[in-house]
């Protein structure tokens, strides 16, 4: 295929189009082409007049009436027209009957009241309105003023309320002022957990106060992410984890502290994305329970480092050992629901028995320390599996709602998440492609030479993701908990409606990138890019640099 | 039905309009965009039905997108198929269902039809079928250059890709179908 015919074709289309020209004129027009256009152009024209049928007007009408009465929304009360209220009803009568001392009174009631009124406002203020910084500032001055006995039921408080805020922005479709409260959230979270150790006289009843406390956030957050829009789908997939890993530390906590009394919940976190994927079957939770016999240690290859980068150590690959004959070996879960033969989700073919189980120590990715960070991530960066052991799951197929230790997609391979939970690291080897829908990986994904990456629907990833000389690379709404890395992928790229924790690097990319609609806590930096980056609307938080510098 | 604004209102002032209570504003839009983003949809649905709902869906949820963005809206038509796109691709996701005669929409009505349309209600769906099988991205130009007749330029902006790169992936998309219709053609 060469340039020329690319733009004949085009232009002979447009022309025909617009009725300057019919095909055979055009063909005339381009002898030199006319063999390789002939088939092409008489198609187009034909397949253009394809007849589709007219909406049914009945529908038409009646989804006309159900879409502005959704966009009718009835205009609240302000402060200044409740306070104008409240002057009407109940000062201005007053006045007219006693007019000298309710002049004075009247002047020292508008300032209590505006002061009083101001912080009683606030306290339904959302993230995103005027007077939330009254709000959080009213929080912190109470917690100032509480002894640290009573912190801890003041943070679970707080977090109730950041849950009704939650609720109240989805309820609004303000769903770009989610992660702010998300954000306030897991630092309340944070606070709660970690405040009171167990062993105090307070710690077993304070410990089932939290533990109760974080199960009712995650059911309610569970229940918002049902009928959430993509774009409100990583915070919440985010706040959902906060609470999870907030139940998991207490666990944890008491395990070790008070041995004798037991958790008053305990949860697998497959039930969580269960709940994302209604149409899947109950698929139960994969958990190998065989230790490797024999293991190798991983030995890591270098990668080339760049002059503008820091030198990088690349994510050791397994090599890997033979096994006895395993006891369980986890499979793919073969989706029953699914046409075998659809080309977006691809067949399933069977594992062999033999289980590939490698010891992998998972590397995190560092930062590049050229650009600055306005907010470090704060999490641990080497998760660590609870329930499961570090088994590279090998990918070929569909993974539906179950955990695993880590992932690997082979070479060639194709692997599709669907609500699936990778507690290490996920690897992409060359030629292999992934498709990610509503799945959590919980260490770092690593892609270098794959087929394609597409990472969609609420996936959460809470290390870095770095995708290196592959093909198509789609990012859409996703949680991405520290940085993101593209450099040297072509044919075409997206990043949208995601929210992105550390910096956004996109570098020496091809085929083009899109960049829309994101929420980036640090910096977005691109370079060497071909054609330029794209997009609009990003929420930077810190610089939007290079190519990029736009596209805020 | 009726409002009180001309249809000469651009895009971006209907919204602004609806942004600040007038929901009129929006029917219009709606009116403007319905019937050509219902054919889009059914385009790649093949389901009159799911079409149907995915088009109202469509506009509840750009609805939900633009409304807070004060006057930052530089492309509605851009963001309506943006979306109505992601909701196909969902769709794919929940359910692969390949048409046949028995569950589709009478697409002649009975009605003779010039001979530039593909006559054969079989061949139609074979086209479908083609489309299907090609990546979203080439689905979406594929439909909206030849479904909805929108121009390179159009489909180019809607798609947030460069002309030179859409004519590309134009030539590849019609090497591909063509070829993917000849193959069905042949098996049947």
């Amino acid at each position: 295929m060469s340039d020329e015919v690319v733009n004949v074709l085009a232009e002979a289309l447009e022309a025909i189009e617009k009725g300057n020209l019919t095909p055979s004129e055009c063909l005339e027009r381009y002898p030199e082409h006319r063999d390789e256009l002939r088939d092409l152009l008489y198609f187009a024209v034909t397949i253009k007049g394809t007849h589709l049928p007219a909406i049914d007007p009945e529908f038409r009408s009646a989804a006309r009436s159900r879409i502005i009465q959704a966009v009718t929304v009835p205009k609240p009360r302000t402060l200044p027209e409740t306070l104008l209220h409240i002057w009407n009803t109940y000062i201005w009568v007053s006045f007219t009957r006693r007019p000298v001392l309710s002049y004075a009174v009247v002047v020292a009631l508008i300032l209590i009241m505006a002061s009083v009124g101001t912080v009683y406002a606030s306290t339904s203020a959302l993230p995103g309105d005027s007077l939330y910084s009254v709000k959080t500032s009213v929080e912190d001055a109470r917690l100032w003023f509480t002894s640290d006995d009573q912190q801890v039921e003041l943070y679970l408080q707080f977090t109730n309320e950041r849950i009704r805020e939650i609720k109240a922005l989805m309820e609004g479709g303000r769903y770009e002022n989610i992660p702010q409260a998300v954000e306030r959230f897991e630092n309340q979270v944070k606070e709660a957990t970690d405040k009171e150790p167990e062993e105090s006289r307070n710690g077993p009843r304070l410990v089932s106060v939290k533990m109760e406390a974080f199960s009712n956030h995650k059911d309610a957050l569970n229940n918002l992410m049902i009928t959430a829009p993509d774009q409100a789908k990583p915070a919440l997939a985010h706040a959902i984890a906060v609470s999870d890993q907030a139940q998991h530390k207490l666990s944890d906590n008491l395990a070790r502290s008070t041995p004798e009394i037991p958790p008053t919940q305990t949860e697998t976190p497959a039930s969580a994305p269960a709940a994302l994927t209604p149409t899947l079957p109950s698929a139960p939770v994969v958990v190998p329970t065989q230790t490797p016999t024999s293991t190798q240690t991983a030995t890591p290859t270098a990668t080339p480092s760049r002059t503008s980068q820091p030198t990088r150590t690349a994510i050791p690959t397994a090599t890997p050992s033979q096994t006895p004959e395993p006891t369980n070996t986890p499979t793919p879960i073969e989706n029953p629901s699914q046409t075998p033969s659809s080309t977006a989700i691809p067949s399933q073919t069977p594992q062999p028995t033999q289980t590939v189980t490698p010891s992998v120590t998972p590397t995190v990715l560092p930062t590049a320390t050229e650009t600055v960070t306005p907010i470090p991530p704060t999490n641990t960066p080497t998760p660590s599996p609870t329930s499961t052991t570090v088994n590279p799951e090998a990918c070929n197929g569909v993974l539906g709602a179950i955990t695993v230790g880590s992932l690997r997609v082979p070479p060639g391979a194709t692997c599709t998440l669907d609500g699936t939970i990778v507690e290490g690291n996920a690897v992409v080897e060359e030629s292999g492609a992934l498709i990610a829908y509503s799945a959590r990986i919980d260490g770092n994904l690593d892609a270098q030479k794959s087929a394609s990456v597409e990472l969609l629907s609420g996936t959460e990833v809470n290390g870095n993701i770095q995708i290196l000389l592959s093909g198509p690379v789609r990012i859409i709404s996703i949680y991405a908990g520290r940085n993101l890395r593209l450099e040297g992928n072509s044919q075409g790229h997206e990043i949208s409606s995601s929210w992105i924790i550390g910096n956004v690097d996109i570098v020496q990319n091809t085929g083009g990138v899109s960049i829309s609609n994101n929420t980036i806590n640090g910096n977005l930096a691109c370079t060497g890019n071909i054609p330029l980056p794209t997009g609009d609307n990003n929420n930077v938080g810190g610089n939007a640099t290079g190519q990029c510098a736009l596209l805020r | 039905m009726s409002s009180s604004l001309p249809l000469e209102h651009s895009d971006e002032e209907l919204i602004t309009r609806t942004q600040k209570g007038d929901s009129e504003a929006y029917g219009i839009l709606y009116d403007r965009y319905v019937d050509a983003l219902f054919r889009y949809i059914y385009y790649r649905l093949r389901d009159e039905q799911e079409s149907q709902d995915l088009t109202e869906e469509t506009f509840i949820k750009v609805w939900d997108t633009v409304k807070d963005k004060g006057t930052g809206i530089y492309n509605f038509k851009a963001w309506l198929y943006r979306i109505a796109h992601n909701l196909v691709v969902d769709h794919y996701r929940k359910s692969k269902e390949i048409l046949s005669l028995d569950n589709i929409v009478a697409l002649s009505d009975g009605e003779p039809l010039p001979e530039n349309i593909l006559q054969d209600q079989e061949t139609q769906i074979q086209l479908m079928n083609a489309v299907a099988q090609l990546e979203p991205e080439l689905q979406q130009l594929i439909t909206l250059r030849f479904g909805n007749g929108y121009s390179h330029r159009e489909t180019a902006e809607i798609m947030k890709v460069k002309e030179g790169h859409l004519r590309v992936m134009q030539h590849r998309a019609l090497k591909k179908l063509y070829k993917l219709l000849s193959k069905e053609v042949e098996q049947s």
